[in-house]
């Protein structure tokens, strides 16, 4: 389970969340996915300047034993990387929601309501566990 | 280190450092004549390389010896003890097939040697080629491929070439189900083809019903492992071949657990139309610490004109048999330079002549010892399957998930007892899965003590004995900081960061 | 039922195992398949043979090639005496892949000792434990390239060996690359002005083997300039790993990746395989790369131990996203290749090289003078090897040589064309008998 899903974000299926930040749209992946992954060792993202359509992915995270595609939550344009992300991939384990891994600009705000809030996303996980 | 000055680690374990770390300047390992003194080099200074720029070591030939001996001691093997994994059929390694594959008119002899003096390689091929034929029941094969997943890809190419041929290049989908081994995807994006998932029964086995839905227009082919890598036969194969031959498709069965049907069961009958045998599993090839292996892909009459060459025909001439090379008439090609992995062919050639017509007693003897495993086990860990257990036998972790304890932790104590872990958390399907297999060549006591140490292990479990988490605790190193080694890699000595 | 060797029941105890079961025989186990495929396939087999009598059916005939001068893909050369002893012994034969790095600090060490060496003999930053051979390391780069650079156009010189060629035939109808060749000019290299016209956006990689088939060393440094500026990846593959000890490495030339076969490392040539494929590139390239890779790390106690690292780009986590399908590599030749590089050294490995170039060197002066014989691309620079063309039919040559002299005078790859090797066994009066088996011809 996600321990600490907090207000204000927005989450796909294949956890990622979404925050509308500056007139960007500021990504990472949720304290879920983290915990599944366990230790990451390395996040490989796609340059700035590339145009990534929903449904498909903007680069890989990796830990020892997985290797998961990141899915972007909406259509748009990779503004920046988190520099920091970069040396320290551990970051992401110890603060999922304060570490971003893409800013997107140009992105489709209109299809930001077929994101799942909060509350959906506690539903969505508690379906996933199953036991 | 118990003592500073101590050169063991344990007992007559020893330390070892790295060949380098061993180098003095000026120590020389062989010798060379000096004939060639007076004959020079002619290439120009500019093309070659510094002799300061070759950053091998120098180490004397003793030095050698006993770092390479010093290094073998830090392995588990076959030879130690039995390996429990599953899909990997870990035998013995006769040492008769070292022996014919090391003499020298097999280990000297060149590729590019013309026919007519190569005839003993040749005849070792073809016999193989033959056997092998028989026992799977199958009209066609190739013993090129290098691997077991070589052997996917070839088979692959040939579904390729077989629907070039009649147009059906819509036909671009291959099915797999969720049990697959990682290289039959792998293989399947090599060969140009897409993956459609196929989800199995809750016993393990191909849901026929999942596999009507999923056979559309598109579909190449099916790629089965049978046995499956749960242990399980297959029976619905011949169905499933029929339907997919009515869809203009193929079948591929992955032949990585061919050890629990080895000389007892028709391949052909089954109508599959490629299949590969790993060498390295059922025919006894050593694995080597990783490698090599080598693939035989047995295939039906409707992909033969593919297959690739060279294919060694036996003919017959006024002073005996005489063996050539052809290559089929639509072949899609080599798969590799070369005639294949000769010195395996020639291991599992020698291997199959000790069995002769007896070879279906290794199915046997291995059904039987996974059954003797699985009715011993069963009393503690939960069977992935109620179904007929052949070669390997696998559980789940249900049983043990209100421990606390997982599947790694009983995998990485059981190297405490001296054993190698059996495979683990695969097929994904099962929950923690423990797959067996403990082949033909364990006696009753070795299964019977390995058992016995995997009662004891579950018995911890139930006691929630912490100490599992930190095992291994008696080899040679611990457990390993993998995430800093996949963080900060380090794969070369000479350009380590300090 | 009597016993087998390798089945360690004795009858008494077969039985025993069965009742244990409520088994009446071991056909009962194949219950479970059903009837119309079960039936034992063995019975036209012929009974178990002894290891005597397995000794007598692989009796060779008589030797009747005392010398060979056949190379191209695949090398005569001294194999140590400590290599078969070391690799026999049964931790390292039978030890299953070092999944398991606890138990297995024998392999891994031992690989991460060849990947270094491996990686500096080849002048790049990093090595992998070994693809199966030569022919498709060379397909291997080529994914690499395609990956890298997102481009699918892969040219390849026309003086790559033929075999590798016809292997990427094989693989191209995977629709992963597609392919155009780069002919020779006169000097026998890589034609520099067909390839600035071959040159397009969609172009991933050049790959060029050096030296190549003619056994001419290519002048990687003159075609990384002209790759560079296009953002193209320069690929050297290597036929005859034994030239990386005498010729400039690919990767001070500025090769991106560097791959090939290392059969010449103290692997035996047993008719084709197992050989051994390398693959080499720098960091940046890492996370590309296919193949297993051995890393340092510590472990709980804080001793150095090695370790299988980066496997997620392997097949066994990525499935159909894997840089490659390889499971089974080559990892024992890889550890011969390590005893090899560690025993011949710093000054073996060099030594031996010399005696190639120099035996070569004085083959190709002799061969000039033969009547009936014409070295081709007589004058440029070449390592231990190049071709000849004969008056006579060249299997004819062959056979003569091999009948009257005992010696094999080179690989026949033409009507009239033999390709001709040398190597560190040979001796001045060996390469003067060869010259005179030639002339007789």
């Amino acid at each position: 389970m996600d321990s600490k899903i907090p207000e204000g974000y927005l989450f796909t299926k294949q956890h990622e969340w979404a925050r509308e930040e500056g007139g960007f749209l500021t990504v990472g992946i949720s304290d879920y996915a983290q915990n599944a992954l366990g230790d990451i060792v390395y996040v490989d993202l796609k340059a700035p300047g590339t145009k990534v359509e929903a449904g498909k992915t903007f680069g890989t995270i990796e830990s020892v034993k997985a290797a998961e595609d990141l899915y972007t939550p909406v259509s748009g344009v990779i503004d920046s990387l988190n520099p920091a992300v970069k040396d320290k991939p551990e970051a992401v384990n110890k603060d999922a929601y304060g570490t971003w891994l893409i800013k997107l600009k140009d992105f489709d705000k209109g299809a930001l309501s077929g994101l799942m809030n909060s509350a959906d996303y506690a539903k969505y996980l508690a379906s996933l566990d199953g036991h | 280190m118990q003592n500073q000055l101590s050169t063991t680690r344990n007992g007559q374990i020893f330390e070892e450092p790295l060949i380098f770390e061993r180098s003095r300047p000026g120590r020389i390992g062989v010798s060379f004549p000096a004939d060639d003194a007076s004959l020079p080099i002619e290439i120009d200074s500019s093309l070659l390389r510094s002799a300061e720029d070759i950053h091998l070591p120098e180490v004397s030939e003793p030095e050698v010896v006993r770092h390479f001996t010093r290094l073998s001691t830090w392995n588990y093997g076959i030879d130690l003890n039995l390996y429990p994994l599953g899909s990997c059929t870990m035998k013995y390694n006769p040492r008769i097939n070292e022996e014919i594959a090391a003499s020298a008119q097999f280990a000297d002899l060149h590729p590019n040697t013309p026919e007519k003096y190569a005839q003993a390689g040749l005849r070792a091929v073809y016999e193989l080629q033959e056997v092998l034929k028989t026992v799977t029941d199958m009209p066609g094969i190739t013993l090129q491929p290098a691997a077991g997943a070589h052997g996917e890809l070839t088979g692959l190419f040939l579904v390729k070439a077989y629907l070039k041929k009649k147009g059906d290049t819509h036909k671009t989908v291959v099915l797999v189900p969720d049990s697959a081994h990682g290289t039959n995807p792998a293989s399947c994006t090599l060969a140009g083809f897409t993956v459609r998932e196929l989800p199995s029964t809750a016993e393990g086995l191909l849901d026929v019903e999942e596999f009507k839905k999923a056979l559309t227009p598109d579909v190449a082919a099916l790629m089965i492992t049978n046995p499956n890598t749960l242990g399980i036969f297959e029976t619905n194969i011949p169905l499933v071949a029929d339907l997919l031959h009515k869809n203009g498709s193929l079948l591929y069965m992955d032949g990585a657990n061919y050890n629990a049907i080895v000389g007892k069961v028709s391949i052909g009958k089954m109508g599959v139309d490629i299949s590969h045998l790993n060498l390295h599993k059922t025919f006894s090839t050593p694995h080597g610490g990783g490698g090599p292996g080598a693939a035989a892909v047995v295939v039906s009459d409707r992909v033969r004109e593919f297959l690739p060459g060279p294919i060694v025909e036996k003919k017959e001439s006024s002073q005996g048999p005489v063996y050539v090379v052809t290559s089929p008439s639509a072949s899609i090609g080599r798969v590799k330079a070369g005639p294949g992995h000769f010195g395996m062919i020639i291991r599992a050639l020698t291997y199959i002549l000790s069995y002769g017509n007896e070879l279906h007693r290794v199915a046997e003897q291995a059904v039987l010892n996974a059954n003797l495993v699985r009715k011993s086990l069963q009393e503690v860990f939960e069977p992935a399957s109620g179904l007929d257990t052949m070669h390997e036998a696998v559980f789940s972790d249900a049983k043990q998930r209100k421990t606390g304890l997982e599947t790694i932790h009983l995998a990485k104590t059981l190297i405490d007892y001296g054993y190698h872990p059996p495979t683990i958390y695969f097929p994904l399907s099962v929950h923690g899965a423990i797959m067996i297999e403990p082949t033909e060549t364990e006696s009753p006591e070795t299964i019977a003590h390995f058992c016995a140490v995997m009662k004891d292990l579950a018995a911890r479990m139930n006691g929630q004995d912490e100490s599992m988490k930190s095992s291994p605790t008696r080899s040679f190193v611990r457990r390993i900081d993998e995430v800093e080694a996949a963080r900060k890699p380090v794969l070369n000595y000479f350009t380590k960061k300090a | 039922m009597n016993p087998h060797k390798y089945l360690p029941v004795s009858e008494k105890e077969y039985q025993e195992e069965l009742s244990s079961l409520s088994l009446k025989s071991a056909d009962d186990l194949f219950r479970c398949i059903p009837e119309a495929l079960r039936g034992n396939t063995t019975t036209s087999l012929r009974s178990p043979m002894s290891e005597m009598e397995i000794r007598e059916h692989f009796r060779p005939g008589v030797e009747k090639i005392q010398h060979t001068f056949i190379g191209g893909n695949g090398h005569t050369h001294y194999i140590p005496s400590i290599i078969g002893p070391l690799i026999s012994r049964g931790e390292f034969l039978t030890a299953y892949t070092p999944y398991q790095p606890e138990i297995s600090q024998g392999t891994l060490q031992a690989m991460f000792e060849y990947q270094s060496m491996m990686a500096t003999l080849m002048g790049v930053e990093i090595s992998n434990a070994s693809l199966y051979d030569g022919s498709t390391a060379m397909l291997e780069a080529c994914y690499m390239a395609q990956r890298i650079t997102g481009k699918s156009s892969i040219l390849f010189s026309e003086q790559i060996h033929p075999e590798y060629i016809e292997t990427m035939r094989t693989y191209s109808e995977g629709g992963i690359f597609q392919f155009d060749f780069v002919s020779a000019d006169a000097s026998g290299r890589i034609d520099v002005q067909k390839l600035s016209g071959k040159i397009s956006d969609n172009t991933a990689a050049l790959v060029v083997q050096t030296p190549n088939f003619s056994g001419i060393i290519e002048d990687l440094t003159a075609l990384k300039k002209i790759l560079e500026a296009k953002g193209i990846l320069l690929i050297a593959v290597i036929t005859e790993a034994m030239s990386l000890a005498l010729v400039k490495s690919p990767g001070a030339c500025g090769a991106d990746i560097v791959c090939g076969e290392a059969q010449s490392f103290g692997v035996p040539l047993s008719y084709g395989g197992p050989w051994l494929g390398f693959l080499g590139a720098s960091p940046a390239f890492m996370r590309n790369m296919p193949g297993r890779l051995i890393g340092e790390a510590k472990d709980a106690n804080g001793e150095r131990a090695f370790v299988v690292t980066l496997a997620t780009r392997e097949q066994h986590i990525r499935r159909e996203k894997a840089t490659s399908n390889i499971c089974t590599n080559q990892g024992l030749m890889a550890l011969r290749a390590a005893i090899y590089l560690s025993v011949m050294g710093k000054h073996g490995i060099r030594r031996a090289a010399e005696r190639c170039a120099r035996f070569a060197a004085y083959g190709r002066k002799k061969a000039s003078s033969i009547a009936g014989v014409q070295v081709i691309f007589s004058s440029s620079p070449i390592f231990n090897e190049f071709v000849i063309e004969t008056k006579k039919d060249a299997n004819e040559v062959f056979e003569h040589c091999v009948e009257k002299f005992g010696i094999a005078p080179g690989s026949v790859i033409g009507k009239n064309r033999l390709h001709v090797s040398f190597h560190e066994m040979h001796s001045k009066e060996i390469v003067d008998r060869w010259a005179e088996a030639l002339a007789s011809a």
